[in-house]
């Protein structure tokens, strides 16, 4: 077990949260909710302030401003904390007892309103840590009828942009907003790997200026982001609620100050300008999609594996892929080649590709072993091919990109039994050299890993409705986000990332899909062809899989802006 | 190749014109009765696959129009045929005319069910999204066999 942290030095998907229970949470928000939130700044005295909150299919609440921040809303008195953006004022508090609260966004200029409610325990969420939140956009009646402009409302407005965002606190976030539904946050204090997780997010139009971001961490700490930005001035004010790592309360508001660090493309058809991409109808109160894959998924011990292996075997390149729906065809351009590849602190592989799909491969001078491989030329002279060996302890399967033309060559090697799941991916990756006939020696030159992708952003089309878009969005994370029939941004996730340059516009890229669906997936992007050929390698009940991926690009960009924020931190985890 | 108007010029298809490809032989000479058969087993086979398409596109029992389980080679993906009007479907008869080849383009919809095991696939479930449709031109291909009780579709595919 990992030592107990706020925010872990361990990947939050490998971190050991309490499963606080309901009482627990009730028990540590009592005092907290007496007292209001936390903050550095003075908040605005509401005191005499009467505010109605009205709309059509929720609540109707009153809140009761008193002097020293308190407030009386629903027959329950408790305390505030209030800031205002520019003419937009932000409301929180949380009921004694009740495990549950209220955050609102409350414009004075107008009196348009959006209310959050905000719960602990009894669903839609899992477990009593996260943070459960409804929306209700309406207004605030001073007796004169609603406004006349219309309510706040979910947006895409926000959808490919990202800030750095510094808290009054000093915490510093990355914020990738590159869906209409998730978004993708990089701490840059809290912890030090520079990694990036993904989180259901609201995105809500208040003004042509003022937008209203939220985010709960679910499947990790759960706790609850939100705040009211300034899109142009990049100035705002926020709440973060719920228990850290540590599981101590955090309850508090700030003032922020963003820096804009760059935009990707939307997708939408001009004009379609509408948020809230993934809702449903009828849901619960606090229902929405969030995408939980460790629960979804059949994780196995080592036990497991060896007995399916066993049974089942490893499906090489077997059969189509709707992954590779768009792929190249494999290329026979290996077939009666012979090399070897001999690796910087890795084996030496010797290779005779007697087909177009039969290779044989020894290692360190052993014995030979046939393996059934597929290989693509997706730039000539550069070769990505890949092959499961036979009899290794932990079922290895090597992903090689071979450049013919340079004698260099770069493995991603997946294996399964990792520490956490045993049909979990893990990959490292192998710099080497090639050694063959009418191959020229490199000498000490290597591929290199690359921060050409850093920011960047690609959408994936493998097959007729089969979309993704995939943001490079860390020197160790790759995050991949589905596209819905409307060309919005929908669920996302992401995973541990490596980035190699092959050539110029050529590289190898990896992630894997941890605590996830447990594959590794590799792909060779030409950006001059804006064409990929890659290859997943998969375990499950069925056996051991390596499998095409293909797709034709689009390049949505580059947050170029996070560069000099994220370019020293380290890639290439192998778990 | 016999033109769209040239077949319309022979006044032997109603339901759609069909580019014949006889063998010579089969129509040389003024043998009228020997061309009034043919005109009449090109009738019988556009009739003949049209209706496959049609039923394969309502209830998708087409097992009376083909010679046997097997005739049937078309892609699972795809739910729907649609005739490409623009162009016309070529036909060409054996030289012992107890067989043709037909052949014609159509607009297929495809239905791609996301039903495996990658991310991409399980994501897009989780979206509410468990299948997509597409279109694509296909070659439409069958062989037509005589048989006893008239013309029955011996192979078809889609390609």
């Amino acid at each position: 077990m990992a030592s107990r942290q706020a925010y872990p030095d361990i990947p939050l998907f490998r971190y050991d949260y309490t499963d606080l229970q309901i009482e627990d949470v009730r028990r540590r928000l009592t005092a907290p909710a007496l007292a209001g939130p936390q903050g550095l700044e003075p908040f605005d005295d509401l005191a005499g302030l009467f505010a109605r909150f009205r709309c059509a299919d929720g609540p109707a609440l009153d809140f009761h401003f008193s002097p020293e921040w308190r407030v009386e809303v629903g027959g329950a008195e408790t305390a505030y904390g209030a800031l205002t953006l520019d003419h937009v004022t932000l409301i929180t508090l949380m009921l004694p007892r009740e495990a549950r609260g209220y955050a609102l966004a409350w414009d004075r200029q107008d009196n348009r309103a959006t209310l959050f409610e905000l719960w602990f325990g009894n669903g839609p969420a899992p477990v009593a840590r996260e943070v459960n939140r409804e929306v209700w956009h309406g207004h605030i009646d001073t007796g004169n009828g609603p406004p006349e402009a219309e309510l706040h409302a979910p947006t895409a407005r926000c959808e490919g942009r990202a800030c750095m965002w510094a808290e009054d606190t000093g915490n510093r976030t990355i914020d990738y907003y590159p869906s209409s539904a998730f978004s993708h946050w990089v701490e840059l204090d809290r912890m030090a790997e520079g990694r990036g997780y993904s989180a259901p997010s609201d995105y809500i139009k208040l003004t042509e200026d003022l937008y209203l971001y939220t985010r709960t961490e679910a499947e990790f700490s759960g706790l609850w982001h939100m705040y009211v930005m300034d899109a142009n001035r990049l100035e705002s004010v926020g709440l973060r609620l719920g228990f850290n790592g540590l599981d101590e309360l955090e309850y508090y508001m700030f003032r922020g100050h963003g820096e804009w660090l760059g935009q990707l493309a939307r997708f939408q058809t001009f004009g379609d300008v509408s948020g809230d991409p993934l809702a449903f109808e009828d849901g619960a109160k606090g229902e929405r999609r969030i995408y939980r894959p460790l629960r979804d998924w059949h994780t196995m011990t080592e036990a497991e594996v060896d007995a399916a292996m066993a049974e089942h075997g490893a499906k090489v390149f077997e059969r189509a892929s709707p992954m590779a729906g768009h792929g190249l065809d494999p290329s026979d351009g290996l077939s009666s080649k012979s090399f070897a590849i001999h690796y910087d602190g890795g084996p030496s592989m010797e290779y005779r590709f007697t087909s177009a799909d039969e290779l044989q491969w020894r290692e360190n001078g052993g014995g030979w072993t046939t393996a059934r491989y597929n290989a693509w030329q997706n730039m000539p002279g550069v070769f990505i091919f890949g092959h499961c060996l036979q009899g290794k302890p932990d079922h290895d399967g090597h992903i090689v990109v071979a450049d013919l033309e340079t004698g260099k060559a770069t493995a991603f090697r997946g294996y399964l039994n990792t520490p956490y799941f045993a049909n979990e991916a893990g990959a490292e990756t192998w710099f080497g050299k090639l050694e063959g006939e009418g191959i020229p020696d490199p000498g000490e030159e290597r591929h290199e890993r690359t921060l050409d992708l850093l920011g960047r952003a690609f959408t994936w089309s493998y097959s007729p409705g089969l979309t993704s878009m995939h943001l490079y969005s860390s020197p160790n994370t790759v995050s991949w986000i589905i596209f819905t029939p409307s060309q919005h941004g929908g669920a996302e996730w992401s995973g541990s990332g490596d980035y190699v340059k092959i050539r110029d516009e050529l590289y190898f890229v990896r992630w894997q899909e941890e605590a996830c669906n447990g594959t590794l997936g590799t792909i060779l992007i030409n950006m001059r062809t804006m064409h990929d050929s890659g290859i997943g390698y998969h375990m499950g009940p069925e056996g051991l899989s390596m499998s095409p991926v293909g797709a034709y690009a689009r390049h949505a960009g580059r947050i170029e802006g996070v560069l000099p924020y994220l370019s020293d931190k380290p890639g290439g985890h192998s778990v | 190749m016999t033109t769209r108007r040239e077949a319309l010029k022979l006044g032997a298809l109603a339901a759609a014109p069909v580019a014949a490809l006889a063998p010579a032989a089969a129509l040389a000479g003024d043998d009228s009765a020997a061309r009034l058969a043919r005109m009449e087993d090109e009738r019988a086979i556009t009739g003949l696959v049209k209706t496959f398409v049609r039923r394969f596109n309502g209830s998708g029992d087409c097992g009376e129009f083909v010679a046997g389980a097997g005739a049937v080679r078309i892609d699972p993906q795809v739910c729907a045929i649609r005739e490409d009007t623009s162009r016309d479907p070529q036909l060409a008869f054996a030289d012992d005319g107890r067989s043709a080849h037909w052949q014609s383009r159509a607009e297929v919809e495809l239905l791609t069910d996301f039903d495996g095991d990658s991310t991409m696939e399980k994501m897009a479930r989780f979206q509410g999204q468990g299948s997509a449709s597409s279109r694509a031109s296909r070659r439409l291909e069958a062989q037509i066999t005589r048989t006893i009780d008239g013309w029955t579709i011996s192979h078809i595919t889609l390609a």
